[in-house]
């Protein structure tokens, strides 16, 4: 129970813009809608740790085979050098990118999934789910972030 | 997709904790158990599982994605999900589903056992 009421002069300002006012509102409720129509694929894009890192790195490259993100995915979230991934620990990320968080993100137009040369690129929605991990509380997992956007070293990947 | 000769027939019918399937007509084929705390996520051990039964590498299990088969993510957070308004998931049971040929059972205290057709020759295409 909020004791202050809006003071006057901010709550009716102007009799004669009622009207236009409760047009604007109702845009706003039709806006409202739609935006929470459209967040939907982005709240269901982020709410894994996986799938956010998965979008980050599309912001470092467009292009990536399931492969090379198996391996920079497991070597975040073991803390280790891509070099020293156990090959079980990148076959264990394989199979859950693939099994799992792929074709959830395909399915929410996230991203496009080239089963032939298992390459992933953005879909339709990558954009504006990155442009919500970097506005809404994307700082909260900033190393994640730097470490999905950093390079990729190729060569000692075996 | 079916090329796993079947080596089942070797008096391995029973899982090591007498968790025998409770489907005369599917013969157990091999078991593997989620523990929630794991690097590991559902997914993961149930396609390792179904690896462990065809005889492969868990990265040559691909057709069909796990994802179009069940809503794994529905039985994970079912059983083995966070607390709910404080209160502990306590759902018993079990799940199956058929990826190909396999019977996979996730049971609510983490085991998941793979079974196939006792005659799998005969019921191919049939179900």
């Amino acid at each position: 129970m909020a004791g202050d009421e809006l003071p006057p002069d901010e709550w009716e300002r102007d009799p004669g813009r009622t009207d236009e006012e409760s047009v604007a509102e109702r845009d706003l409720d039709i806006d409202v809608s739609e935006t929470i129509l459209e967040l939907q694929p982005v709240f269901e894009a982020i709410s894994h740790p996986r799938r956010r890192y998965l979008v980050y790195t599309l912001a470092e490259a467009t292009e990536w085979s399931l492969d090379e993100l198996a391996t920079k995915l497991a070597a975040w979230e073991t803390d280790t050098a891509k070099a020293n991934i156990a090959t079980l620990t990148r076959q264990e990320m394989y199979t859950s990118l693939y099994h799992s968080h792929v074709p959830k993100l395909v399915d929410l137009d996230v991203i496009e999934f080239d089963a032939d040369t298992e390459t992933i690129t953005p879909g339709p929605h990558a954009v504006q789910v990155l442009a919500a991990l970097e506005g809404a509380g994307g700082s909260l997992d900033n190393r994640q972030e730097t470490h999905a956007r950093s390079e990729f070293d190729q060569e000692d990947t075996r | 997709m079916t090329s796993s000769n079947d080596h089942t027939d070797d008096g391995t019918r029973l899982a090591p904790d007498g968790n025998e399937p409770d489907d005369p007509d599917m013969t157990f084929v091999t078991q593997a158990h989620y523990e929630r705390e794991s690097h590991r996520d559902l997914t993961t051990e149930v396609i390792f599982a179904i690896a462990d039964a065809v005889g492969v590498a868990p990265v040559d299990i691909k057709d069909p994605p796990l994802y179009e088969c069940v809503d794994i993510a529905a039985i994970e957070d079912g059983f083995f999900g966070p607390k709910v308004a404080g209160h502990t998931r306590d759902s018993e049971g079990s799940v199956s589903f058929r990826y190909n040929q396999y019977r996979v059972e996730v049971a609510s205290d983490g085991w998941i056992t793979v079974s196939e057709p006792a005659e799998y020759e005969e019921v191919s295409g049939s179900e």
